[in-house]
């Protein structure tokens, strides 16, 4: 398909790509998705929309309603498994469908084998474009420096660390690394309106951290961390501004 | 067993690939852990350094000895200290009961050692009672060299029989429970000395 | 003990903001991490946890069994075995040998299985001096606190806080400076040295006991767990079930793992290895020997997906890379056990009666999962308890009581579990309604322009709304945006190819 330098090889149609986009960006971050699609197509993608897709089911697990979780991840399944390859700009989402879609739906043999089946071909966006796409240039500059922050799922489901780094390295930024990019910034979904006495303070963490570095903008690939980040900086004015990896560099593109 | 060969494949018995032995190994693993490892001594030496150091480390205290311990009886580790005029103290001794918590040194034998943490091992018996190893401000210890092995399943492997109490001491006694810092000589031992008698010798224990 | 009967939030409001205790707990966590690090980063340990998973299944495999051995070899050595369902019969046995023993003092070596079934109050209403003699539960001890972690009970407490509890206990002795750790730690040396030279029975736990050969293995750096079992005539030994491995040389896996999670140490400075009590020609040692087997709801886990819980070696690991654990400490759980294996254990074990706040107070990161030297899947175990303490009562049904066998494995259980048929509580009921409008891409759309309507509401009345008056409390709301992603890729042609 395309070689590791990035360049598209041998003749054949661009791969195709659905989107995945998440209930999240869609409602409250829509401008990441679009910068993803941008992205996409720069990288030689052709990107479809399933227009039936909704929600991956995350907040009904998380809040401990498998069931409902269960209904949502039938649905997304049906609605995703005519396609070669889904890619997200949400790694809490890829890792929802990589690791509770089987679970959640184990109890039927059918679910689960279609489930699989979906979920080994839902990747997200950083380690799409990098590890299978292989293109890290996708002519995208930004200026100046950054910090990364390794949103959880992503990381530890499905090992998402490196990817963005690179992207935004052959993009030509600067990548300053705070003193704990790994660690959580206190999201967790309900959690963060649960238990806000526990994680707002986990967000002054991060955003001291990321102030520490004198980097100009916090990168991630998750919107939920981003819109946390972004709400709690918006009261103290501490740490650079909160940006989805796919904005940042789609700004940028020609 | 699959889990020995592969432990064993990366520290082998005799020579690691690194070049280290058995011995080296003990030694700078113990010393990493705040303790002290002498020799190696042929046996005559070995009980004149052990002796010497019981007599140092209890700075005119009681020198407590694990007198039913082999390798303590085989180098006349009793006769040594009385020669150095050390106060010696028993297990048979009618003063051990009061004498032994305030004791300046234990000195007893291992059975084994371990040479991936720095690890002796002391066996209770008659005449060898828990407290020589515990009590004292300090322990001394005979090793074999010839009694050292891998690491811990290796030792377990090469056991016999097992006595009511088989303590593995890898260094003094330590406690972090201070702001994180470590202080020696908490309830055990404030140091341990380790000498070690060369191969080629009849002491030891067998295998 | 303390126990606090302030809401979890409000507990973790006053640690974050105690300054002392979030550096306390910023050094301890960083120092402690350490241990997890090169676990993951040794080879043989690699190869170690994967011995340990099988260890783990085959006493899994049949738990009940595994401890019939033990009593038998137990038995065979003297020493006196007793089963204990729940923590009210394990201290009652444990009050009645020391009664027995006419017992007036009792030392006891670090065990958090004996801070799980509250014996200290237990010892003391029936007139036995109980002295903790880990420095660190000795410190809390004399301060009325409960260990705030499970390795380093003390992590809360500063030089000076704890140079001025004892010299409050030391009343009329001269002062000792409050900054000299030494002379702290010879102060409690000498303390505990008394005790322990004068205590007519000992009670430890057990940090493995092995089946073939009736010995109990006990880790420590200080040297009190080889004082307990070595000075008083009687030992006693509290051992949850789990604690049972099928052979000592499993050991030889399982130590190094649990030292070097813990405490970084490829071993800690003791490893007690202890078969029986003092034997005829021996002149120390206990004379009596007793093991308690603590049941209190752990065989009901096994042939659940909980039944990886068992597995835990105590480690602290998933404690030092926590996220909350880091910034509350473990008081803030009100639990014995805090941390991602407290908020686990505490409702299973107490089956549902404790805890069922815990799973909530989690971001759900994960750090847990890696940490883990036995790999129990904590994060996805909290997940679970979420859906399963939805109902009042136990999250998991209990197993038959002793001398029943446990029952065999049933099939995996379907999960989600199958509709009961009653009428669903109203948070299900919510939530099943909004995942089939949702199911629905109609019903998606509709409500999408709904919330698109909600940007007319000024944010401040929706600062009323329960959840998001949460989120408002410290950041900005998100508004849904003019338009959603589906709406801007509505407007845009289709792709250029």
């Amino acid at each position: 398909m395309t070689s590791p330098d990035g360049a598209a090889t041998s003749g054949g149609a661009p791969p195709e790509v659905a989107l995945f986009v998440t209930c999240l960006v869609d409602q409250l971050a829509p401008q990441a998705g679009m910068a993803t699609v941008r992205l996409l197509e720069a990288a030689g993608c052709r990107v479809v929309v399933p227009d039936r897709q909704t929600c991956c089911g995350q907040p009904a697990l998380n809040t401990g309603e498998p069931e409902a979780a269960a209904v949502l991840a039938r649905h997304h399944v049906s609605v995703f498994e005519p396609f070669e390859t889904v890619v997200t700009p949400s790694g809490s989402c890829a890792a929802m469908v990589h690791h509770w879609y089987p679970r959640l739906l184990a109890s039927d043999d059918r679910w689960a084998e279609r489930a699989r089946a979906v979920a080994g071909r839902t990747h997200e966006l950083s380690g799409y474009l990098v590890d299978v796409l292989g293109r890290v240039d996708v002519g995208a500059t930004v200026d100046g420096r950054v910090t990364v922050h390794d949103a959880c799922h992503g990381l530890r489901t499905l090992g998402v660390k490196e990817a963005a780094r690179r992207l935004l390295a052959a993009a030509g930024a600067g990548i300053d690394e705070m003193a704990e990019p790994e660690t959580c910034c206190g999201f967790g979904g309900t959690f963060a309106a649960k238990h806000d006495e526990i994680s707002v303070p986990m967000a002054d963490d991060k955003l001291c951290q990321a102030a520490a570095t004198g980097a100009g903008y916090l990168v991630a690939c998750d919107s939920g961390c981003l819109l946390h980040l972004a709400g709690r900086r918006a009261r103290t004015g501490v740490g650079p501004e909160p940006v989805h990896v796919a904005e940042l560099l789609a700004r940028t593109l020609p | 067993m699959v889990r020995s060969e592969r432990l064993s494949s990366i520290r082998s018995d005799a020579e690691t690939p690194d070049g280290l032995s058995l011995l080296d190994r003990f030694a700078a693993a113990l010393r990493a852990n705040a303790g002290f490892c002498h020799g190696p001594f042929a046996p005559d030496a070995a009980a004149d350094v052990a002796a010497r150091l019981a007599a140092e480390r209890a700075a005119g205290r009681p020198v407590a000895v694990a007198a039913g311990d082999a390798l303590v009886v085989g180098l006349g580790i009793p006769a040594r200290l009385g020669q150095l005029g050390a106060r010696l103290l028993l297990p048979d001794d009618h003063r051990w009961p009061t004498e032994i918590a305030s004791a300046g040194a234990g000195v007893t034998g291992a059975v084994r050692g371990l040479a991936a943490t720095g690890t002796v091992a002391i066996a209770c018996g008659p005449r060898s009672p828990r407290s020589v190893s515990l009590l004292p401000r300090a322990h001394v210890c005979l090793l074999a060299a010839t009694d050292l092995t891998v690491d811990l399943s290796a030792g377990l492997a090469s056991l016999t029989a097992l006595p009511s109490a088989l303590t593995w001491i890898s260094g003094p006694s330590r406690s972090a429970d201070l702001e994180m810092k470590i202080t020696l000589g908490i309830h055990g031992p404030a140091s341990l000395d380790v000498v070690v008698i060369a191969a080629g010798n009849s002491h030891g224990t067998h295998r | 003990m303390s126990h606090s009967v302030l809401p979890l939030a409000e507990r973790a409001r006053r640690a974050i903001d105690d300054r002392t205790l979030q550096q306390a707990l910023r050094t301890a966590t960083a120092e402690l991490a350490r241990g997890s690090e090169l676990t993951r980063g040794d080879e043989d340990l690699q190869v170690a946890r994967r011995e340990a998973a099988r260890i783990r299944r085959e006493v899994l495999a049949d738990l009940d069994g595994w401890l019939d051995r033990l009593q038998a070899r137990l038995e065979s050595l003297g020493v006196v075995v007793h089963r204990a369902a729940t923590p009210e019969d394990a201290r009652r046995i444990i009050v009645a040998i020391a009664a027995r023993e006419g017992a007036r003092l009792v030392v006891k070596s670090k065990s958090m299985a004996t801070e799980e079934i509250h014996l200290n109050p237990a010892l003391a209403a029936a007139g036995i001096e109980a002295v903790e003699t880990d420095l660190g539960e000795y410190i809390i001890q004399l301060a009325g606190e409960a260990p705030s972690h499970i390795i380093v009970p003390a992590v809360h407490k500063t030089v000076p806080q704890v140079a001025e509890l004892f010299n409050t206990v030391r009343a009329d002795a001269p002062p000792l400076p409050a900054d000299d750790r030494e002379a702290l730690c010879a102060y409690a040396r000498q303390e505990l040295r008394s005790k322990f030279l004068a205590a007519d029975l000992a009670v430890t736990g057990a940090n493995f006991v092995a089946a073939d050969t009736g010995t109990i293995l006990l880790v420590s750096n200080e040297g009190n767990a080889r004082m307990c079992t070595s000075l008083p005539r009687v030992h006693v030994c509290l051992m949850p079930v789990e604690k049972v491995i099928p052979r000592l040389a499993d050991a030889g896996v399982l130590v190094p793992l649990l030292t070097q999670s813990a405490t970084a140490q490829p071993l800690t400075s003791y490893l007690s290895m202890i078969t029986g009590p003092r034997r005829p020609d021996e002149s120390d040692g206990p004379e009596r020997m007793h093991v308690v087997f603590l049941d209190h709801h752990r065989r009901s886990l096994v042939g659940t997906p909980y039944e990886e819980m068992l597995a835990c070696v105590r480690c602290g690991a998933c404690l030092n890379v926590c996220p909350i654990y880091r910034r509350i400490g473990g008081h803030a759980y009100g639990s014995t056990y805090p941390g991602p294996m407290g908020a686990v254990l505490t409702p299973l074990l107490s089956a549902g009666e404790e805890g069922r706040d815990l799973p909530d107070a989690s971001s759900l990161c994960g750090a847990c999962n890696d940490a883990c030297p036995v790999d129990i899947p904590l994060a996805d175990l909290l997940v679970r308890l979420r859906a399963d303490l939805r109902r009042p009562g136990p999250p998991v049904d209990p197993a038959p009581a002793w001398p029943t066998p446990t029952r065999p494995a049933p099939p995996p259980a379907p999960w989600p579990p199958p509709r009961s048929g009653r009428w669903p509580r109203p948070r299900r009921l919510a939530f099943g309604l909004w995942a089939r409008l949702w199911a629905s891409p109609a019903g998606y759309r509709a409500s999408s322009r709904l919330a698109r309507l909600g940007r007319i509401v000024p944010s401040k009345a929706w600062c009323r709304v329960p959840l998001i008056s949460g989120w408002a409390a410290g950041r900005d709301v998100p508004l849904p945006d003019s338009r959603s992603f589906h709406d801007r890729w509505a407007g845009r042609s289709d792709s250029p190819w």
